[in-house]
């Protein structure tokens, strides 16, 4: 899927670069432009459900229940190994709260950065970005729990 | 300040942009409470482990075919 998009956004930026007016930064336009995709794709393959996300309250009360972890991540884990085993609990997330946890944690970008870039409110953001965390806590705890030297 | 509302404030407390008068209740809450202040100390490591993930890259095959669009284009 990820190819996919990347690479119709590739072909789509291409035909409409005569159109980038240049309001935005390259990356910027072109990051939009491969989320786009992305979405779109989900919705092809009838995955738009995964979009529609429970009620805050609903949703959160089942967060953060996972036992704490019992060792730092990067004691336990290192370099590729890690990178596996984040990339599979990201995974788990939402389109939306993937793409808002990635460009904010894994790119490091502002909350301002990040709605401005998924044409989002910056609330909303931070909403996307706190289930993100939370879930992704819950995910990972289990993981480094069980990998005690 | 109860955990249930603690905790949705979390995101807003450890990206610092959260009213100095409601950063000090969290920081009253998650001094009192063993509880919320593990899960606030697992999600500054969450994003420890993610500054400190090698970044990801792209997949051979679909590099080589951008890079083939670039260059018919």
């Amino acid at each position: 899927l990820a190819a996919d998009a990347v690479q119709e956004a590739f072909a789509s930026a291409l035909e409409r670069l005569a159109t980038f007016r240049g309001d935005a930064r390259l990356g910027t336009w072109l990051y939009r432009i491969v989320y786009t995709k992305a979405i779109d794709q989900l919705r092809r393959r009838g995955r738009e459900e995964s979009l529609d996300e429970p009620a805050m309250d609903a949703q959160d009360a089942t967060l953060g229940s996972a036992p704490t972890w019992s060792h730092p991540p990067d004691e336990i884990l290192f370099g590729a190994e890690t990178r596996a085993a984040l990339d599979q609990a990201l995974e788990m997330l939402t389109p939306t709260q993937r793409a808002v946890f990635a460009l904010r944690e894994l790119e490091g970008r502002s909350t301002a950065e990040v709605s401005h870039l998924l044409d989002l409110p910056v609330g909303t953001v931070r909403v996307y970005l706190h289930r993100a965390r939370m879930r992704l806590r819950d995910l990972l705890s289990p993981h480094f729990s069980g990998a005690t030297p | 300040l109860n955990c249930d509302e603690l905790r949705k404030r979390l995101t807003e407390h450890i990206d610092q942009s959260l009213a100095s008068d409601l950063c000090r209740e969290v920081e009253r809450h998650l001094a009192e409470c063993p509880e919320c202040a593990e899960m606030e100390h697992d999600l500054h490591d969450l994003q420890r482990l993610c500054r400190e993930c090698p970044p990801p890259r792209l997949p051979k095959a679909l590099r080589e075919r951008v890079e083939k669009m670039l260059q018919e284009d």
